[in-house]
């Protein structure tokens, strides 16, 4: 910021925030070329006059050695002098075919598929059957926007809103054990559009959290719809969120471990063989665990996202 | 398309008189300035409108307007804060077009082209920016513009006063009154910590 020394704590602060939400609007490089071109094609300086009678008089040469050369086209060559030329039907434009959609790159290099032996110590289970397990919190409870369905699901409407920003509705959480454990979850979620998201949650407060989601991103670097390990640290996102295409079905399994300072997702098709989607190994304290379904735009979307079950093992 | 030009985005006033001046003829000096100042034009319209479409429409017409009227840039003031002018007319007519400062279009929000963000911190930035057009909304056209040239166009208090045809202290009275508005009077003051 240029000469805002004068400002005081609290004009400053919200100054900062004026520029770096600037910073951070940027033009679309499409359209930036775009308006280039026209502006550079409007700056095209007009033929002079000079040129204009010129190119007449070379057009009448033309006309005329036709003339001397061709004599049956002479007739031909007189009427269209004589008379304007008219089209016969009117002339449509062709329209311009433009590419409207770009191929999404490769998955990132870490996503393999491999086995992974399931610790059997069980900590806690939930199949959302009838009822929801003892010790969950709600946090922004909307309690119009979740149930459980007959078929044993916990449905929770995506809400509006994201963490980060404390506006999303119906974070289910529980306290977190003590040591290395893991999560997992099945989810049944297919997002409509940009940023709705729906998964596993490791908390510690709203600047300090990992979440592993089954969402939509429209662009770079996350995909159209993908797997997204973000995790963010004292208020802000670690650079790598994962990026990794769905697997093929709105129907998958989600498993989030915490091991020592290390965080690491994988999700599946099947709940046996695993997809490692990365690891975040940012130091930060989970205290609560749990489900969300969140970021959507509309507050209007009914976008149900489906769990099966929640289950906590201990690792060693 | 070669370009011959390089771009300086920190030359001094003088560099861009002398390029304004070749502007005129030469479409690739105005397409220089072009590309030194579009990305603070299109700021300074996603600020007011919030609308991707809205905020290009505006942009191409202030520019546009900038190539037509290029040979009455005379070099008194930056070529930022002349083409900034030019942006809070076009803004302004296109207010009084539609009668009223319209409600953030969250659709077009949606798809703000934000080339390195992550799945959260790009709806971060969409809120954040929904809560700032809101709020400028909520204290007056002269204020807010002021505050949108100076932080999204990154103008100088002197650049904000040519752009508004101010002096610099009285751009310097709109920012700070514009700053005070926002703190007391919108919830944006709930999204920053001093």
């Amino acid at each position: 910021m240029k000469d805002k020394n004068s400002l005081n704590a609290e004009e400053r602060a919200l100054a900062e925030m004026l520029a770096e939400t600037a910073a951070q609007v940027e033009i679309g490089a499409s359209f930036q070329n775009e308006l280039e071109k026209k502006l550079m094609n409007s700056h095209k300086p007009k033929k002079g006059f000079g040129l204009f009678l010129f190119g007449k008089a070379a057009s009448t040469l033309v006309s005329v050695l036709g003339f001397a050369i061709l004599a049956l086209t002479f007739i031909w060559v007189i009427r269209a002098i004589s008379s304007k030329p008219q089209p016969a039907f009117p002339v449509s434009e062709t329209p311009t075919v433009t590419a409207t959609a770009a191929k999404s790159t490769l998955p990132p290099s870490t996503a393999t598929f491999e086995t992974l032996p399931t610790f059997s110590s069980i900590l806690f289970r939930d199949d959302f059957e009838g009822t929801l397990g003892n010790d969950w919190q709600w946090t922004h409870e909307n309690s119009g926007q979740w149930n459980l369905t007959d078929s044993g699901w916990l449905e929770i409407m995506v809400s509006y809103g994201i963490i980060n920003n404390s506006n999303m509705d119906n974070l289910l959480l529980r306290q977190a054990p003590t040591g290395n454990f893991e999560l997992e979850t099945r989810l049944n979620f297919a997002p409509m559009e940009a940023p709705q998201m729906a998964g596993l949650l490791i908390y510690e407060n709203n600047a300090n959290y990992v979440e592993l989601v089954h969402g939509a991103c429209l662009t770079q670097p996350c995909r159209s719809d993908a797997f997204y390990f973000d995790q963010m640290t004292r208020g802000s996102f670690i650079e790598e969120n994962f990026a990794t295409p769905v697997l093929g079905t709105d129907s998958i399994h989600l498993r989030l471990r915490f091991e020592g300072d290390s965080f690491t997702a994988y999700a599946s098709e099947n709940g046996m063989e695993w997809k490692l989607i990365g690891i975040h190994s940012q130091k930060i304290q989970p205290l609560y665990i749990g489900l969300f379904a969140g970021g959507s735009f509309d507050r209007s979307a009914q976008i149900p996202a489906q769990f099966d079950y929640f289950i906590v093992n201990a690792l060693p | 398309m070669t370009t011959t030009m390089t771009t300086h985005p920190n030359s001094p006033p003088a560099d861009e008189v002398d390029l304004a001046r070749l502007a005129r003829k030469n479409a690739e000096a105005f397409g220089e300035l072009y590309r030194r100042h579009v990305t603070r034009v299109y700021r300074y319209h996603m600020a007011h409108t919030g609308s991707i479409k809205d905020a290009e429409d505006l942009t191409s017409q202030t520019f546009i307007s900038a190539l037509e009227n290029i040979g009455s840039f005379r070099g008194t003031g930056s070529f930022a804060a002349w083409v900034l002018g030019i942006a809070a007319r076009k803004k302004a007519m296109f207010f009084r077009r539609i009668g009223t400062r319209p409600e953030v279009q969250m659709e077009a929000a949606d798809q703000i082209p934000s080339p390195g963000l992550l799945t959260e911190q790009l709806a971060n930035q969409r809120l954040r920016l929904d809560s700032i057009t809101r709020a400028l909304k909520q204290i007056s056209p002269e204020r807010a513009d002021a505050i949108a040239l100076c932080f999204f166009s990154e103008l100088t208090y002197a650049e904000v006063g040519l752009a508004l045809n101010k002096s610099e202290a009285a751009a310097k009275m709109l920012i700070t009154r514009g700053l005070q508005d926002l703190r007391k009077r919108t919830p944006l003051a709930f999204e920053v910590e001093p």
